[in-house]
């Protein structure tokens, strides 16, 4: 009935960039590349307090909202396997709605032709034996379920 | 001080030490731990939404579908229970169980906020790579 019984709730997305892997590798690898782009919209500035793009490195990003409100995150590289995959930790400062929740994000950078696709799982807890499916439908369930109260 | 002391080991885990933090600090907190960890269980997953749809089912209704034992289903409920994503109310000698839509909610903001970081930052990340093209 369920043969995927352990799978943790995870956001997962997917995204193809028509760049060589590399270049979009380095968009992530650098404060200043990373401050351009990382924040949900423009309205949303973000500075990077402190980034170093190393195993074990840390780095503190500070999102500050039109209105006023300023959230900080940190976390640590925990894997950096150039070009292909970036693993940090993220864990909001508080007064964030979900800070100190220890979370996990996983970067794959995915080879394709005249294209790079991205594949992003931000996680509550660890896993390397995602079934992405079954994850992404149950995201889907997850929000029909909410909008039905 | 305690010479003693065993010092911090530059190995030590994050996640166990944020997690302390989590549950020492802030209920809420503890609490989406909780909800995240009972959600992560493709059966209790099922039994929300058995729940969902009936809105309020018995601890047999809950164990029908499952070819397991009771005591199995009985675990899963209370994991459900502690993450105050289910309520219990007793009816003389039936239990009956209902969906807590607020913790659920809660759980879901996680995902849809930061689902909405990653797909705007995406957006940023297009424009950012198209406008360095050498």
């Amino acid at each position: 009935m369920n043969s995927m019984n352990d799978e943790p709730v995870a956001v997962i997305v997917k995204r193809q960039f028509p760049r060589q892997r590399q270049r979009v590798f380095d968009a992530f690898s650098s404060a200043e590349n990373i401050a351009r782009w990382l924040s949900p919209d423009k309205t949303i500035k973000m500075s990077v307090l402190s980034m170093s793009f190393e195993l074990q490195g840390g780095f503190r990003f500070q999102f500050d909202e039109p209105d006023g409100e300023r959230n900080v995150v940190g976390g640590v590289f925990r894997l950096i396997d150039t070009p292909e995959k970036i693993v940090f930790s993220w864990t909001w400062e508080d007064p964030h709605q979900f800070a100190n929740i220890p979370t996990q994000v996983t970067v794959e950078f995915i080879d394709q032709v005249e294209q790079t696709e991205v594949v992003l799982t931000h996680e509550k807890l660890p896993t390397d034996a995602a079934c992405e499916m079954h994850k992404q439908g149950w995201i889907g369930a997850l929000n029909q379920l909410g909008d039905s109260y | 001080m305690n010479r003693q002391r065993r010092a911090v080991s530059p190995q030590v885990d994050f996640h166990t030490i944020d997690g302390i933090v989590s549950h020492m600090a802030i209920q809420s907190q503890a609490a989406l731990d909780l909800t995240f960890h009972a959600l992560g269980d493709g059966t209790r997953r099922q039994m929300l939404a058995m729940l969902s749809e009936a809105g309020s089912l018995s601890a047999k209704d809950l164990h029908a579908p499952f070819p397991v034992a009771q005591p199995t289903i009985s675990k899963h409920i209370k994991v459900l229970e502690r993450a105050n994503l289910v309520i219990r109310k007793v009816e003389g000698r039936i239990h009956r169980f209902t969906i807590n839509a607020e913790q659920l909610k809660h759980a879901e903001q996680w995902i849809n906020k930061h689902r909405a970081l990653w797909e705007g930052a995406f957006d940023q990340l297009d424009e950012f790579l198209a406008n360095t093209d050498e």
